[in-house]
């Protein structure tokens, strides 16, 4: 696996920045399919995570191939990612990540419905209010805690970090299809406790909606 | 009324960790929505006290930080022919006077002679506990009056300055917890820093599996410089009531402190990075009113190539426009320094503070 930093070229001004992406995160997701898509029908093999470094978008991707740069509009660094892990050790992290759950109504149809707003409506017509910020943590550690097993970690509840609560909506494809997901980023540190578990999660992500800019986990030494 | 001294200091570090997190990151903050570089006050002011230029100016009468007043206790006691386990006994005692001790543990007989927290204490304290072990080994007990009676009614300056926190039950009693006379914030960059890069860059150590590994983990930004800018607010007034009304003291402690802020960096990685600096910039303020911070001049990072510069004509035009709405702050005008234009001295500032 590789691990690439893209940014910007220095010679793009923020002007250009905007008419590429739009201010749409369905276009910054394109914009990284354009990286890797040498044929029409690839399918997906990297995760990306975006970032501002110095008012440039600026991504990380973790990817099987290297990003190929197509014109000198990026700049691209790529490292070989192969991780070490063991048992036991502490790693900090970093993560965006689209946290739902699934639930089934009377008729067994599928729901997805976003932690955050979920314990929104249910405190609703409550008398003493949560503050979001305090509902943004406490219901984004819980999902966090909640997959930590089968990803092959261990985390503990002070050692989580959950803001930036986020909903996008976009288009997406030929019949323009509304989609709206909602991102939490989450920091801390974790401790390895399965490795081949673990790298698993690093190399495909966590959560669901990996396409767009999530599920991406940056880790490093504790 | 009392008199307020307000420093504003914007000091520039070369590439240095200066004080680091739990994960060995520089410390940030975010002020205006921009990851800052941090450093704590708590970190800034063990720099200044511990500092060979606080020592000199002020030479005994800086007391000292520790835990481990009761093994000096102990050890003192044995070498006057208390036995080991009495010694141990009475010096318990002792310490348990200023603070909690820590509980025994099995391969460290000595352990529980510590008290869990750090303790100040003051010279006059330390010698006068000193002469009192001669009387605790002739009678083979500790008299808590007397215990009373050695803890200082005045401070030392550090003490003075920076206030001692104490829990002992009894020392309590004796003396009331100092109120710190300096109030220092922690210092933020004036611009904002990147510290996000670090994870690509760290991907070498979780390849090739080194726990240990060095230079591979210095990013880019791992470690950042930075133009902090520093606030500290001193309250004259206390600081000679803690001193015990010692003007010529009090005197003695602003000058060494300014001349410590002004100088001393905390010492974080200072041998990796060598990272020393002495503030660009002083403004020092003095007046009756209510102090402010001029953090608020730099919520919005200063950006571009000539950040010293920026940063201190940002700050200038904040003060002149906090003192437009709210009236003056301070009596007079300010007194600067500055060592981009070589305006001002150091020795202009100490002795507008102390006069």
């Amino acid at each position: 696996m590789f691990l690439s930093v893209i940014k910007l070229g220095r010679n793009m001004s923020p002007r250009n920045v905007f008419d590429l992406t739009k201010g749409d995160s369905y276009q910054v997701h394109r914009l990284i399919w354009n990286l890797f898509a040498d044929s029409p029908d690839r399918r997906r093999d990297f995760l990306y995570r975006q970032e501002t470094v110095d008012n440039r978008p600026t991504f990380y991707t973790v990817s099987v191939r290297k990003p190929s740069v197509v014109c000198g509009s990026w700049e691209v660094k790529s490292k070989e990612y192969r991780p070490k892990l063991s048992a036991g050790q502490r790693l900090a992290f970093t993560l965006r990540a689209n946290p739902i759950r699934a639930k089934r109504d009377e008729e067994n149809k599928q729901h997805r419905h976003d932690v955050v707003m979920e314990a929104k409506a249910r405190l609703r017509g409550n008398d003493e209010q949560t503050p979001l910020p305090v509902l943004i943590q406490d219901e984004g550690s819980k999902w966090l805690l909640s997959r930590a097993e089968r990803c092959g970690f261990q985390i503990k509840p002070e050692h989580i970090r959950v803001d930036g609560y986020q909903q996008h909506r976009f288009l997406k494809g030929k019949g323009n299809k509304q989609v709206s997901i909602s991102t939490l980023e989450f920091n801390g540190l974790l401790t390895v406790i399965d490795p081949s578990l673990f790298l698993e999660a690093l190399y495909t992500g966590i959560g669901p909606a990996k396409g767009f800019g999530c599920g991406l986990m940056l880790v490093r030494r504790g | 009324m009392s008199t307020f001294v307000q420093l504003h200091l914007l000091t520039s570090y070369p590439p240095s960790n200066l004080n680091r997190d739990d994960l060995g990151r520089p410390k940030t903050a975010v002020m205006g929505g921009k990851t800052r570089l941090r450093v704590s006050s708590q970190s800034l002011k063990r720099a200044w006290r511990t500092s060979a230029l606080f020592e000199s100016a002020l030479d005994g009468h800086i007391g000292k930080r520790t835990k481990k007043m009761g093994l000096e206790v102990y050890k003192m006691l044995c070498a006057k022919g208390v036995a080991e386990n009495k010694a141990k006994e009475l010096a318990i005692e002792v310490v348990g006077f200023f603070g909690a001790t820590e509980n025994a543990v099995k391969n460290k007989p000595l352990k529980e002679l510590e008290s869990s927290q750090l303790i100040h204490f003051n010279q006059s304290e330390m010698l006068a506990l000193s002469d009192l072990t001669e009387k605790i080994a002739k009678d083979a007990k500790v008299d808590t009056d007397d215990l009373k009676k050695l803890v200082a009614k005045r401070y030392d300056i550090d003490v003075a300055m920076f206030g001692r926190m104490l829990t002992g039950k009894e020392v309590v009693k004796v003396t009331k917890n100092t109120e710190a006379a300096v109030q220092v914030a922690h210092a933020v960059t004036v611009h904002e820093v990147a510290v996000e890069d670090d994870y690509f860059t760290a991907v070498d150590d979780l390849n090739n599996g080194e726990e240990d590994a060095g230079a591979a983990h210095i990013g880019e930004t791992e470690f950042a410089s930075g133009a902090f800018y520093l606030y500290l607010c001193i309250n004259r007034d206390l600081l000679e009531e803690n001193l015990g009304g010692d003007k010529a003291l009090a005197k003695k402690a602003l000058t060494a402190l300014v001349e410590s802020a002004a100088k001393v960096a905390p010492n974080g990685k200072q041998n990796s990075f060598a990272s020393r600096a002495y503030a660009s910039y002083i403004m020092a303020e003095k007046g009756e009113q209510q102090p402010r911070s001029l953090s608020v001049a730099f919520l919005k990072p200063v950006r571009g190539e000539d950040i010293m510069n920026k940063a201190i004509a940002e700050l200038e035009a904040k003060r002149a426009n906090m003192e437009k709405v709210y009236g003056l702050c301070a009596a007079g005008d300010p007194m600067i320094m500055n060592a981009e234009t070589g305006e001002g001295s150091l020795n202009d500032i100490a002795t507008f503070v102390t006069e």
